[in-house]
């Protein structure tokens, strides 16, 4: 990250921007996994306290499902114990789950694909088969309590967000919610730096393009 | 000299994740383009109002029951992992003397081969056990005779010496002394020719 980084300041993503290798926080981290990694499950514990707030909104932002996300990010904690002996310091730990929960939400994406395959049940049906620009394409709409409660701008980016593609979608969440940068991305998402550009240039193009009433009032 | 950045490089400084020499060399490139710069403006103003509006974190309902289930999946796995170690331990005390066994009988196998010297096979050879040196007991009834015994390997003979004994007259009817067989006694069924009555 440049020094320019500052001048975007992200105030959600603040303690990511500051994840730099020096970063107390990483260092800490580092700290908890080599615990973790000799067995010690309480330093466990304090990674998946430190961690299951990011693990848990990005797999809602990808599958806009509560319950299924808690399941997920259980998932991915649980997975990334059986893996914790073969992580390296190569990469952030926070990248490194990232890695996970790409996996966990792919492999969840593509059983409900298969389970809803040829059936017309309106509560299964992947809305990513849905081409995001069809005239058609129905609105993602919330409860009138989720509604109130996360406000009726959020609900509205998060319909944006339906609409895109699955790559589309994890690609602008990991840049420009979770601060990651275009090679963690890559990391993360199993691709080139060349494929996370072409994907973020799109998506964010896509959502500017849905959002733009929003966004221009802004 | 071209110092126009490639498409990569370019992304790259957009979205400010270029830094040192890469960043002042762009940067210096993008200085008198301003629609460059205004595109980086706008790059950083879109990220910087959806990251406002997307929370990065978010806290999943009952942390502490999601904290204490992922606890209990991993400490079950652990135990049922370690009860397998230590059943795989168990069997290995358990039987800790076959690969020591196995060793052991390598080493004495290899110990008895060098203590045969290498050689030639040959023909197998049908040994006759050498005839043990058995010293006669010579026994003659008359007192004054006296017997010696010679023998040669050698030439192959053995000889026995009577000394004292008279000498044998050529008159001298062997039939007398030796018993020989009559016809009756040679053959059995001659008797048979007999009458019955008679026996």
């Amino acid at each position: 990250m440049n020094k320019s980084r500052g001048d975007t300041s992200n105030p959600v993503t603040g303690s990511i921007e500051a994840s730099s290798s020096g970063d107390p926080l990483e260092m800490d981290d580092a700290l908890l996994v080599a615990r973790a990694q000799a067995g010690d499950v309480r330093a466990y514990d304090d990674l998946v306290t430190r961690h299951r707030g990011r693990v848990y909104a990005m797999i809602r932002s990808m599958i806009h499902h509560e319950a299924d996300a808690w399941d997920l990010a259980q998932e991915v904690f649980i997975k990334a114990w059986h893996a914790l002996p073969r992580f390296e310091a190569k990469a952030r730990f926070t990248t490194w789950l990232f890695r996970i929960t790409h996996n966990v939400v792919c492999d969840f994406t593509r059983k409900r694909k298969i389970e809803s395959a040829g059936e017309f049940n309106d509560e299964i049906f992947g809305r990513d088969r849905i081409d995001p620009l069809a005239s058609t394409a129905p609105a993602e709409t919330e409860s009138p309590d989720a509604s109130l409660a996360h406000g009726e701008l959020r609900a509205k980016i998060e319909a944006a967000l339906g609409k895109l593609s699955e790559e589309h979608r994890e690609a602008v969440l990991l840049k420009d919610v979770q601060g990651l940068s275009y090679k963690e991305i890559a990391d993360a998402m199993g691709c080139s730096i060349g494929t996370v550009m072409s994907r973020l240039f799109y998506a964010r193009q896509k959502l500017q393009a849905l959002l733009k009433d929003e966004y221009d009032a802004r | 000299m071209n110092t126009t950045p490639d498409d990569v490089m370019l992304a790259l400084w957009l979205d400010d994740e270029l830094e040192g020499d890469e960043f002042a060399l762009v940067e210096a490139w993008a200085a008198d383009k301003p629609d460059q710069l205004a595109a980086r403006e706008e790059t950083r103003r879109w990220r910087k109002q959806f990251a406002s509006l997307v929370p990065a974190s978010e806290e999943p309902p009952y942390p502490d029951f999601f904290n204490s289930r992922i606890h209990r999946a991993i400490t079950e796995t652990a135990n049922v992992e370690s009860v397998a170690r230590v059943r795989k331990v168990s069997w290995w005390r358990a039987a800790w003397w076959i690969p020591s066994a196995a060793v052991a009988g390598m080493a004495l196998t290899f110990w008895l081969g060098t203590r045969v010297p290498y050689s030639q096979p040959v023909a197998p050879v049908a040994v006759t056990p050498a005839a043990p040196a058995i010293s006669p007991a010579l026994y003659t009834p008359d007192g004054e005779v006296k017997a010696d015994y010679f023998s040669s390997a050698k030439a192959g003979a053995t000889v026995i010496v009577l000394d004292g004994v008279a000498a044998i007259p050529d008159d001298m009817d062997f039939s007398n002394t030796a018993a020989v067989e009559t016809p009756d006694d040679s053959d059995f069924t001659a008797l048979s020719d007999q009458p019955a009555d008679s026996q």
